[in-house]
């Protein structure tokens, strides 16, 4: 995971909601965590959440 | 030549209606013609990726440079002039014998201009944009780039906030090139991580 500060939401800026900041971090998942079985190994993503889209795991 | 060889060859209609969009708003004043030129001028002659070609071979030979570029990709390639929209916060990763990186913006058509110029047409679109997260090994074969099974590919999924770089590994046989020779061997696809050098 990469922390890259806070920037404006888009879900908010884009609707006219105005500039709301947000952490936002490139998240990392595994081919397998994404597609189970039909997935692959040796090949990961890295995605780009702002926190709010983002689960407490515990 | 026929009789009407000075009539323009008929435009196809987004060309029409980006014409006729262009003349009202200049008519209104809102525009001036002499910045659209400008800035044509500059998308043909300032950007493309010739600029990411001389960051990647400044890169091979100074490994301060490197530390900086990996530390801070924004900061260090402004450090040569590359700098702008679609360009704010750079992020560039490292090809190694174990790990191979692939750039894709799954959502449209996300790019880092500063450095690589307009996307190609094939990035925008949807069978690149998909397969790139579901088979990105199998997607780069068909492209001509086989990845041994054994080396890691990490995509890297570009947004409005976060653009990327592909550092590729320094091909053999280029010990003696001085940086700007190497920046010829450094071509736009590697940078996006489509293709190795």
């Amino acid at each position: 995971m990469r922390f890259d500060g806070a920037h404006d939401f888009d879900d908010i800026a884009a609707h006219g909601g105005g500039s709301v900041a947000d952490p936002l971090y490139s998240v990392r998942f595994t081919s397998r965590e994404r597609w189970g079985e039909a997935g692959a190994d040796g090949e990961v993503m890295h995605v780009d959440l702002f926190e709010r889209y983002l689960e407490d795991p515990q | 030549m026929t009789a009407d060889h000075h009539h323009p060859a008929e435009l196809a209609p987004i060309e029409a209606r980006v014409a006729a969009i262009e003349s009202v708003l200049v008519e209104k004043g809102v525009l001036d013609t002499h910045a659209i030129d400008a800035i044509v001028q500059h998308f043909e002659d300032n950007l493309g990726p010739m600029n990411g070609a001389k960051v990647v071979a400044k890169a091979w030979t100074d490994p301060a440079y490197k530390e900086r570029l990996f530390s801070d990709g924004t900061a260090a390639i402004a450090e040569l002039g590359f700098e702008g929209p679609q360009g704010e916060l750079m992020i560039v990763v490292e090809n190694t014998p174990t790990v191979h990186n692939l750039v894709v913006c799954t959502l449209c058509s996300c790019y880092p201009w500063p450095t690589l110029g307009l996307p190609p047409k094939w990035y925008k679109a949807p069978a690149y944009r998909s397969r790139a997260v579901r088979e990105p090994r199998k997607l780069l074969a068909e492209m001509g780039t086989d990845i041994p099974a054994d080396v890691e590919i990490r995509v890297w999924d570009s947004s409005a906030e976060a653009r990327y770089l592909v550092l590729p590994m320094r091909p053999d046989g280029t010990d003696d090139m001085p940086e700007d020779q190497l920046a010829g061997v450094v071509t736009r696809d590697s940078m996006i991580g489509v293709q190795r050098l």
